[in-house]
C-alpha cells in the first residue's frame, strides 16, 4: 500500500518523453523487422530452390535474412536491452499470435486469389514458423539475457533472473524439439509390428514423410470402453410456433426448430415433478431394467365361455426362445407356418373344423409337418413325417422336437377369451438390456396416465410422450455412454531379433518412454476394435522446456512475493 | 431463463439468491455510509461464497469427476473464484466499492450461465481423466477472478484517479488508491495465469504428446499472459500515467474473456482441442 503509483524502474529510471520516443522507434524497428522477415522469407523460396540439391537452400534464406538485418544491426543493438523495446516486443507478439488464430493455419495451402496470394507472401498462413513471428523470439530471448546480465547476481534478485532467463530455456528447448525431434504415429492393428513411423509437421497433423526407429513396435492388444449407461428421464420443448409463423408468411413448410433439452431427472420413483407454466406433473413409477410383459390368466378358465379363443405358445427354437400367441376365430393368427424352424407349423381351432378332421381321419397324412391344437377337446395332434400322434394339451409340459430338448415347444395358456388375459409390466433381470420406464402423468386435481418411455436403441425409434396441452414430451435417455471411458494399447517393444525389450500398456496420459522416445495412446476407430494409434514423439528439448516451466514459476513467485522491492 | 431457473438444482438457486443479496446490500452500502454496513455486505458476501462452495462440492460429488468439464460448470467455478479473491481483497485493502462491483459482475455470470446451464452431466474424455486436470483448472480460474477484479479495480482508477476517499471503505485509511489495488492483484493473476499456462503445456505432452500445438485457445493463452507482462513491465519502468495503465488492465482482462468464451467465433475453431461441453 505504501508504493508508490510509477515507482521508479527496477530496469533504470526513466521518463516518459523519452520512453516515448523509444516505444516509436521500437515500434519502427520491430516493424522494418517484419518487412526484412517477409522479403527474405520471399527470396527464400525463390533463390533457395536453386541450391535445394545441394541440401543449402536454408543457408540461402539465412544469408538474405542476415544481409538484411545487418542494416538494422546498430539500433538493434542499441535498443534490445530496453525495457520499451521489449515491451514492445512483447505487444507485438501477442498481436501476431491473435491474428495467427483468424487465419486458418495450414501448411502448404494454394494461393488462391488476390487474398490467398496476400496471405502467402505475408505468411499468414503459416504465420506461427514465419521467419518475421521467429524474429521476435530470437529478439526477446536476446533482450532478456541482456536485461538480466545488466542486473546485480544477488539472492534478493534470483527471482527476477529466472524470470527473465527461464523464457530462453524454453525457447532453446522448443526450437532444439523443432530442429532435432520429431513428432508422428504408428499405425498398428492387434498382432502387428512395426518401426515405421508416419511423421507429422506442423500443428495440423499432416503426415508429409516416415522415419524407421531402430526397433519394433508390437500391438497385443486394444481395449476400447464407453461409459455405462445412466438413464435418466428427460423433459423436453419443441416449440412449434416459430414454425407454423414461419409456414404462413412464406406458403412453404421450414424446418421445425430442433427440440431443446429443459430438464432431465435421475430415475426416483415416486418423485413428483411440476412442468413450468403449466399444471401437468409427473413422477416415474416403476423402471424397468429388462423390460417384458408377464401374462396373467384366471386360474378357472373352464367357467369361461368360449367367445375368442386364444392359445399361447413358448417356444424353443434354434433362433432363440420366443412365444407367440394364436386366436383360433381370427383368420390369418391361428396358424403359424415354420418360419421359426421348430419343425412343423402351428394351428390352433377350439373346435376342429370337419375338413382337417378328415384330413386326420385319412392315412396316407401326407408329408407336411402339422401340430394341431384343439381347445375344447384339449389335445394336440401331432402330425409329423407321415405318422398321426395325440397327447392332452397341458399347460407348461414341454414338448421336444428333436432328440436333445434344444428345439421345442410348451404351452403357457389355453384360453377360452383371450379378454381375460393381462398383460402385466416385469423386468427379465436387472441387466440394462431393454430398459422402459412407467410414469404417470396427471393435470393438477385429474386423473392420472400411465406412459411408457424407452430409449432410441438401434433401429429403434425411442417411446417418448407428449403431455397434453403442452408444448414439452417426455424421453428416457441416457447421454453419459455416448463418451468413450477409455481406450489403451498393450505394447511391446522388440529388437532385431523379436526379442521382447519392454512391456507396457499406453493410455491416454500415460505415454510409454523408451530409447529417447515417448510412445501415446492417440487414436482408435470405432469402426476398428483391433486398430490403434501410437503417437510417437522424440523431444530432446523437453528436459529443458520442463526445466525453464519449473524455474519461471519459481522466478515469478520470487519476484513477487519473497524480496524487498516490488519490481519487475 | 426463468424456465431454465426454475429447473436448475437447489443450490443453485439458493447461490443465486444469495448473491443478489449480497449486491443489494453493497448497493445499499453506497448509500447508507455507515462502516456497519459496509461489514454486512461483506459478511454476507462470505455467506454466499460459502453457498457456492456448496454447490460445487455437491455437483462434483454428483458427477463423480472436477466439476470444470462443461461451460455451466466453469461459469459456476469462475463465480466461486472470483468471489474469493474479491473477499481476499476487501479484506486486504478495506475497500468496499469492489464488492459492489464484483457482485454486479457475479451476478451477470450467473444470469449468462443459466443459459448455458447443462441439463446432463457429461462423463470425462480420457484426455481430462488425470490429476492434472485439476491444478490447470483451478490455476485458470484464480487467474481469471483475479484478473476480474483486477480489471474492476482498473475501471475504478478511471472513475477516482486521484483515490477514493475513506468513507467508501472499511478501514481507517484516508485514501485508496486503485493503481496499486490493481497492480496487486494483477501480480496474483499472473503468477497463477503464468502457473496455468505450464501447467496445460505439461498436461499437453502427456496426452497429446505435445506441450504447445498452436492451438486457438493456448495462443490466446498466450495473448493474455503477453498483455499482462506488458502491464506489469510498463508499470514498473514508470512510462505510462495511470489512466493508460487502467487500460492497458482492461484490454487484458478482454483478452481473458475472449480466451474463455470467444473461440468458437474464429474461424480456427475447429483445430482446437480446447472446446467448453454445452457451448
Amino acid at each position: 500500500m505504501e508504493e508508490k503509483k510509477n515507482n521508479a524502474s527496477s530496469f533504470g529510471g526513466s521518463n516518459h518523453q523519452a520512453d516515448n520516443q523509444l516505444f516509436r522507434k521500437s515500434a519502427l524497428l520491430l516493424s522494418l523487422m517484419v518487412l526484412a522477415g517477409i522479403i527474405s522469407q520471399n527470396v527464400f523460396h525463390l533463390v533457395g530452390q536453386l541450391f535445394q540439391a545441394t541440401g543449402l537452400d536454408w543457408l540461402a534464406g539465412l544469408v538474405v535474412y542476415l544481409a538484411i538485418t545487418a542494416l538494422f544491426s546498430k539500433p538493434l543493438f542499441k535498443l534490445v536491452d530496453q525495457p520499451p523495446f521489449n515491451v514492445t516486443n512483447l505487444a507485438a507478439i501477442a498481436l501476431a499470435t491473435a491474428l495467427g488464430t483468424f487465419v486458418p493455419q495450414h501448411i502448404g495451402l494454394p494461393s488462391t486469389g488476390t487474398v490467398g496470394k496476400l496471405i502467402n507472401l505475408l505468411q499468414l498462413n503459416d504465420l506461427f514458423h514465419s521467419w518475421w513471428y521467429v524474429a521476435f523470439f530470437v529478439l526477446l530471448a536476446a533482450g532478456l539475457v541482456k536485461i538480466s546480465s545488466r542486473k546485480n547476481w544477488s539472492l534478493d534478485n534470483l527471482g527476477f533472473h529466472l524470470a527473465h532467463l527461464s523464457p530462453i530455456l524454453i525457447l532453446c528447448g522448443f526450437w532444439v524439439d523443432y530442429f532435432l525431434g520429431f513428432r508422428g504415429i504408428i499405425k498398428l492393428e492387434e498382432g502387428q509390428q512395426s518401426n515405421t513411423v508416419l511423421l507429422s509437421k506442423g500443428h495440423s497433423g499432416f503426415l508429409h514423410d516416415s522415419t524407421e526407429l531402430g526397433f519394433h513396435l508390437r500391438l497385443d492388444h486394444f481395449e476400447f470402453e464407453k461409459y455405462q449407461p445412466d438413464y435418466r428421464i428427460q423433459l423436453w420443448k419443441q416449440d412449434t410456433a416459430g414454425h407454423a409463423v414461419a409456414v404462413s408468411s412464406h406458403g412453404s413448410a421450414s424446418k421445425a426448430s430442433p427440440p431443446e433439452i429443459l430438464a432431465s431427472f435421475p430415475l426416483e420413483p415416486g418423485k413428483i415433478h411440476r412442468i413450468f407454466g403449466t399444471q401437468m406433473h409427473f413422477r416415474l413409477s416403476k423402471f424397468y431394467p429388462d423390460f417384458e410383459f408377464d401374462y396373467e390368466y384366471p386360474l378357472r378358465a373352464d367357467t369361461i365361455e368360449a367367445k375368442d379363443p386364444g392359445l399361447m405358445v413358448d417356444l424353443k427354437t434354434p433362433e432363440g426362445d420366443a412365444f407367440v400367441q394364436l386366436q383360433a376365430n381370427k383368420a390369418g393368427r391361428n396358424k403359424l407356418g415354420d418360419v421359426v424352424n421348430l419343425g412343423a407349423a402351428l394351428e390352433f381351432y377350439w373346435e376342429m373344423p370337419d375338413e382337417v378332421r378328415n384330413t386326420l381321419n385319412k392315412k396316407p397324412f401326407g408329408k407336411e409337418n402339422r401340430i394341431i391344437f384343439e381347445g375344447k377337446t384339449e389335445k394336440i395332434h401331432f402330425l409329423l413325417n407321415g405318422d398321426l400322434v395325440v397327447k392332452p394339451l397341458k399347460t407348461n409340459e414341454f414338448h421336444a422336437m428333436s432328440d436333445n430338448d434344444s428345439i421345442g415347444f410348451s404351452v403357457r395358456f389355453l384360453m377360452p377369451d383371450i379378454g381375460y388375459m393381462k398383460a402385466v409390466p416385469s423386468t427379465k433381470s436387472e441387466e440394462l438390456k431393454n430398459p422402459v420406464a412407467k410414469v404417470e402423468v396427471w393435470k393438477k386435481g385429474g386423473p392420472a396416465q400411465a406412459v411408457y418411455l424407452y430409449p432410441n436403441s438401434s433401429g429403434r425409434k425411442g417411446g417418448t410422450f407428449m403431455v397434453p396441452g403442452t408444448s414439452h414430451f417426455l424421453a428416457m435417455e441416457s447421454t453419459k455412454d455416448k463418451e468413450t471411458k477409455f481406450y489403451k494399447s498393450d505394447l511391446s517393444v522388440l529388437d532385431e531379433n523379436g526379442q521382447v525389450l519392454k512391456e507396457r500398456s499406453v493410455r491416454v496420459n500415460e505415454p510409454m518412454q523408451f530409447g529417447g522416445y515417448r510412445f501415446y495412446q492417440t487414436d482408435y476407430d470405432s469402426n476398428n476394435p483391433s486398430y490403434s494409434g501410437i503417437g510417437v514423439s522424440h523431444e530432446p528439448g523437453l528436459i529443458v522446456i520442463y526445466l525453464g516451466f519449473f524455474l519461471l514459476v519459481a522466478g515469478v513467485t520470487h519476484m513477487f512475493y519473497f524480496r524487498g522491492r516490488q519490481g519487475l | 431463463m426463468i424456465e431454465s431457473f426454475y429447473y436448475s438444482s437447489l443450490l443453485f438457486k439458493v447461490s443465486a439468491l444469495a448473491y443478489l443479496l449480497v449486491l443489494m446490500a453493497y448497493l445499499a452500502a453506497v448509500f447508507v455510509k455507515k462502516r456497519w454496513m459496509g461489514k454486512a455486505s461483506l459478511a454476507l458476501f462470505g455467506a454466499a461464497f460459502l453457498i457456492c462452495s456448496a454447490l460445487i462440492a455437491s455437483r462434483w460429488i454428483a458427477a463423480g469427476r472436477p466439476p470444470f468439464k462443461s461451460l455451466y460448470e466453469s461459469l459456476v467455478f469462475a463465480v466461486w473464484t472470483i468471489s474469493l479473491v474479491s473477499l481476499v481483497a476487501e479484506w486486504r485493502f478495506r475497500v468496499k466499492l469492489v464488492g459492489l462491483l464484483s457482485s454486479l459482475g457475479i451476478a451477470g455470470i450467473l444470469l449468462f450461465s443459466l443459459s448455458k446451464r447443462d441439463v446432463e452431466i457429461i462423463a470425462l474424455p480420457p484426455a481430462l481423466q488425470t490429476w492434472m486436470f485439476i491444478p490447470h483448472v483451478i490455476s485458470y480460474f484464480v487467474a481469471y477472478g483475479a484478473l476480474f477484479v483486477a480489471g474492476l479495480g482498473a475501471v475504478l482508477h478511471l472513475f477516482f484517479p486521484g483515490g477514493m476517499a475513506s468513507h467508501h471503505t472499511l478501514g481507517e485509511q484516508e485514501k485508496i488508491d486503485f493503481s496499486v489495488f490493481t497492480y496487486q492483484i494483477a501480480k496474483l493473476g499472473f503468477l497463477f495465469l503464468t502457473a496455468g499456462l505450464l501447467l496445460g503445456a505439461w498436461w499437453g505432452q502427456n496426452a497429446w504428446s505435445n506441450y504447445w500445438a498452436w492451438d486457438p485457445k493456448e495462443n490466446w493463452a498466450l495473448v493474455t499472459w503477453l498483455v499482462f507482462a506488458a502491464y506489469l513491465h510498463l508499470r514498473n519502468i514508470g512510462s505510462m500515467d495511470g489512466r493508460k495503465l487502467a487500460w492497458v488492465v482492461i484490454a487484458g482482462v478482454l483478452a481473458v474473456v475472449f480466451t474463455y468464451l470467444g473461440m468458437d467465433y474464429l474461424p480456427t475453431a475447429g483445430d482446437s482441442l480446447h472446446t467448453y461441453s454445452g457451448n
